[in-house]
Order: structure tokens, then sequence, then C-alpha cells
């Protein structure tokens, strides 16, 4: 499940890396009320960072004689809290980027999005759905189930949308070049039949272990403030919002996109595509309307220096995020 | 008499036994074993491979130099480009000492397998040219993340991501995963021996036992929190915690690597 660099476009990478950034923000500030309450909270996400490496690494048996990984990413979820896992398995992919190979540099932001929001966060919604009715372990086996294979199927709309959005000028793609008719049913079905089975009964045999050994060391939400569903609403909503505002750098990708071609555009791609060359009769006389910024072409700006401002804004962006955050921490302290 | 009674050896002891275990044929445990030392061992390797002058380069720069040159890779579609990164990252292995030049040199085939499996079935789909571009372009970034990877040790990035602005709190669960990254996966080495040595024939309850070892690990994850915490309590922790940036000069292959990576991103747009 961990990208490597060049499957996935930098635009690509960049719009993850940004969309990431709220949920990162958001976790620091929420690990930090726990830490407040609970000052062992800081050595124990350091170390069950080194526990989701350790999982993320160890093979498991698979019938038939291969083997695949667990993410352990609603385990963690359950044990540790949602936000508190989502920063141990981030730190656990930035260390495998960096110091480990596994996984790219630039698509980091897009393996945590997978790993590090959607797994545990998934994950632990359903688990704490079943909780509610006693059903602890079934909980624990569909959120783990479910929260991979959701997270699989995000990892193949990413790989999926790549040959859509970036060509060469001979229709050829540039980065991973399967479209999302393959993708999506290769990815589902891995995960579907093998990977999700392995993660849900790792995660379920895990869970039940501790459990039974130490009932006191599992997360219990109910006696924390971040329980609270408008509170938790409300961050959504942030989340949601930062995304809407990022969007606009999907425009950077080249070439129209599917279904808003223009009268000019619409014969050669239907030429392109093998069919009658016929203007539409609705669009032949349709309003020709003359946008502010044609094509996206930002007062002159080339589409090359344009990729390089929108990520030089981007990271501005993190950064002027990562400094509020710490602000805040000080303001506390 | 009484002891005359202990003197004679049980019948089912003298009786000839012909038990011979039967062999499991998914030996993952002795996989994990290996990959859990080849961690293991980067944690000792790191130490020699940065001692050469050659290598003390400024890590931020590095880090810097190691993204644009990603970058530029990946959104680049001119071959010759592609060449000319090609022949800097080999330039600077050729630099390296010996050790870290075969340890990159020696992940180049493993990786041009992992790609080519990817990428092979995608000869229906595009013509040839794109498949040998995107092996090209991905062995290319995977070489120059290696080269950052060989030269740089655990502590080098911690200070690039004081340099980036991170939260004090993340570095300080950075700081600690690194460290207890070899404490846990000496004690998972260990728990695996053990559980291999004490196991004779087929394991027919594989899952089980491996829910006992990461049961276990997590609850040792647990106990050795609370005691790092008392320790460090009891050293005067408050909750807070300032990483002190120490200062890295720029020396000549900085500057150098700078003017290069500045020399190829105007070549990128001309």
């Amino acid at each position: 499940m961990h990208i490597p660099d060049n499957y996935l476009s930098p635009q690509t990478c960049i719009t993850m890396f940004v969309a990431m950034a709220p949920v990162w923000a958001i976790s620091v500030s929420k690990v930090k009320v726990q830490i407040k309450e609970k000052k062992e909270t800081v050595p124990l996400l350091g170390i069950a960072s080194s526990l989701s490496f350790l999982i993320m690494m160890f093979n498991l048996p698979v019938p038939g004689g291969t083997t695949a990984h667990a993410v352990g990413g609603t385990l963690l979820a359950i044990l540790l809290g949602p936000w508190a896992a989502s920063l141990s398995i981030t730190v656990a992919l930035l260390l495998q980027a960096l110091l480990f190979g596994d996984g790219g540099i630039l698509a980091f932001g897009a393996n945590a999005f997978n790993m590090a929001f959607i797994m545990p966060f998934v994950g632990y919604f359903i688990y704490s759905f079943f909780k509610r009715f006693n059903q602890e372990k079934i909980g624990a086996f569909i959120g783990a189930y479910v929260g991979i294979n959701l997270a699989a199927l995000i990892v193949a709309v990413e790989l999926g949308i790549q040959p859509l959005l970036f060509q060469d000028q001979g229709g050829n793609p540039l980065y991973a070049p399967y479209p999302l008719s393959i993708s999506v049913p290769a990815m589902a079905l891995t995960h579907l039949l093998v990977v999700g089975w392995v993660e849900a009964i790792f995660t379920v045999l895990v869970f039940s272990f501790v459990k039974k050994v130490s009932p006191n060391s599992i997360y219990l939400a109910g006696n924390h403030p971040q329980s609270n569903v408008k509170k938790m609403l409300s961050r959504f909503y942030l989340i949601i919002g930062g995304l809407a505002v990022l969007s606009p750098l999907g425009l950077l990708a080249s070439g129209t996109a599917w279904g808003e071609w223009s009268a000019s555009d619409i014969l050669p791609t239907l030429t392109q595509n093998g069919l009658k060359a016929h203007m539409p009769a609705g669009m032949a006389h349709g309003l020709d309307f003359k946008p502010f910024l044609p094509d996206y072409s930002l007062f002159g700006v080339s589409l090359p220096l344009g990729y390089i401002f929108s990520a030089f804004s981007a990271v501005i962006i993190f950064i002027i995020l990562f400094k509020l955050v710490t602000h805040e921490k000080s303001k506390i302290s | 008499m009484k002891n005359q009674k202990y003197l004679n050896m049980p019948d089912w002891l003298s009786s000839p036994e012909n038990y011979s275990p039967v062999k499991q044929k998914n030996t993952f445990l002795q996989q994990n074993r290996g990959r859990l030392l080849n961690l293991l061992s980067l944690f000792s390797d790191k130490t020699e491979t940065t001692s050469q002058p050659l290598n003390r380069q400024n890590s931020f720069i590095q880090l810097l130099t190691t993204i644009t040159l990603i970058l530029l890779t990946s959104l680049s579609r001119n071959i010759s480009f592609i060449w000319i990164i090609y022949m800097y990252q080999f330039l600077q292995i050729a630099l390296l000492p010996k050790l870290n030049m075969l340890t990159i040199l020696k992940r180049i085939p493993i990786n041009l397998v992992f790609v080519l499996l990817f990428i092979l079935p995608s000869f229906f789909l595009t013509d040839a040219k794109t498949v040998i571009f995107f092996v090209l372009k991905t062995n290319l970034i995977l070489i120059i993340v290696s080269y950052f990877m060989n030269t740089n040790t655990f502590f080098d990035i911690i200070i690039v991501l004081k340099k980036c602005y991170f939260p004090d709190i993340i570095i300080f669960i950075i700081d600690i995963t690194i460290k207890y990254l070899k404490i846990l996966s000496e004690s998972l080495y260990a728990m695996t021996s053990a559980m291999e040595l004490r196991s004779v024939g087929v394991n027919r309850h594989q899952y089980q036992s491996l829910s006992n070892l990461f049961g276990s690990l997590y609850l040792k994850t647990k106990s050795t929190a609370l005691e790092m915490y008392s320790a460090m309590e009891a050293r005067g922790f408050t909750g807070n915690y300032h990483f002190t940036r120490t200062k890295q000069r720029l020396n000549l292959s900085d500057i150098t690597q700078t003017c290069i990576t500045i020399f190829l991103i105007t070549l990128f747009f001309n």
C-alpha cells in the first residue's frame, strides 16, 4: 500500500500533502490535550510509532504460501485513540520514506492520507459503533476489514486517475499507466480477498489478547472530551473546508477536464475517440462565455511556473499551520 | 524397596520411537527474523558511513536538493535531461566510500524488478517508449532517495525536520521512535527466536501465536512508555520539550551541490 515516487504526479502529491495538513494540525492539538491530562502520552506516542513501524514490517503468513503485511491502522486507533494513532502512523511512515525508502518522499502525503487518516478513522468509527452494542470484537474485525479496503480503494483511485489527468501529447500516460477500470478491480480484489482478512484477523486477535491480559490498557473515549460528537463534526467540516479550498489545484492537470469541452474542443475530442465528428446542435448555438481567466492561464503565468508557484504556496500554508499550532502550544504552557 | 521403584525406567522410555517432526513450509518466522536483523544492522552501520569528510554535507541542503531532483525527474519529459540527472547522481555515488556505494548499487536490481513487475502488463495499453521512460524515471528517483538515505544519519534527519518548523512535540516523538525502534525490534527478535526454538513441527495456530507476540509487544510498549515517563519526570520533565538547534556550517561541497541544483532547474525550464 506504500505508493512509491513517480507513480503519482507531483501535482497529486502536493494536493494530498495539503489535504493531510489539517489532519496533522488537528491531531497535534488533540494529542496535546491528551498529554495535558496524561503526561506519559508523550513517550507512549513515540514507542507506538516504533510498534506501528514493526507491524508494517512484519510479514504474516497467507494461505497459499505467500505473505502479506498488516498496517495495524485500526488496531492502533482502538488501542491508543484515533488521533494518537494517526500521529504515530504518520511518524512511522515518515521514517520509512526518509530512512528506509519504503514509500515515496513526494508521495508521503498520499501515503499518510491513506494509512494514517482513512484507515484509523474509518476503523475506529466502525469499532465505536459496535462498541455501543457491546460487540467490540465484531467491531474491531469489521472496522479493520472495512478500513483497509476503503484505504485500498482510495489508493486505487489515486493511481487510476493518473492516466486520465496526466498524458503527453501522444495521449500516453506520464505516471501510473493503469486507468480506474484496472486499478480499482486489482486493488479491490487483493484487499477484499486476502489483505483485508489478514488485517482483520490480526487486529481482532491482538485486540482480544490485550483485552484479556490487560483490559485497562485500551483507550477509553468515554472519559475523554474528544468523544464530543459536535466537536468531532466541526473538525470534520474544517478538513472538508480545507479540501475545498485546495481543489483548484486539480486544475493544474494538462488537457481539458472530461465533460468540460468547449465548442472548439469537442470536434477533435470526438475524432480522437473514433466517433463521428459532428457538433451537437445544442452546443453549436449555446452560450460562448468569455471568462475572466481564460483556460486558467493566470495573467500569462506559464504552466510549469504555475506548478512551482502552487507548490510554494502549499509549503507556505503548511509552515503557517505548523507555526499556529506551536504558537497555541506556547500559550498553553 | 522404595528406591528400586524409581531406579526402573518406565516402559515408554525404553521403547523405540520413530517420530520425526513434519517440516513447515511457510517459515514466516525465519523470514521476519531476517528482516529484523537487516533493520538492526542499519542502526550500527550509519555512524561509519558518515564519518568520511566527503559526506559531511549540510543535511538541510541535501534534503532540499533531493526533493528538487525528485520533482524535476518526475516532471521532466526530456530523455536528455533524465540522462544528465543520472550522470550527476552516479558521479555523486562514485565519490562515496566503497561500502556506501555497494549498498546503493545493490538496491538497484531489486528496485528494477519491482518496477518492471508493476509496469510490464501496461505494454498492452501504451507503447514501449512510455514504459521504458517510466522505468528509467522511477529507478532514478529510487537511486536519488537511496543516496540521501546512505549519507544521512537519524540525527541529521531530526535536525532537518526542526529547520522545516516541525513542532517540537513531533520531533520529540520521532526521536523516541528511532531510539525505541531499536529496542522494540531487539525484543521482537528475541521473542521470535524463542518461539522458534520452543516449537517443533507444524504450528496449526500461527495467527494465535502472532497475536500473542504482538499483544505482548504492545503491553511492553505501554510499560516501557510508563517507565520512560517516570525516568523523564524524575529528571524534571514538565510536558514540554525544547529541541535546541545545532548549527551546521556550509562547506564547499554544499555550495557546489546548490549550484548544480540551480543549474539543473534552469536547464529544466529551457
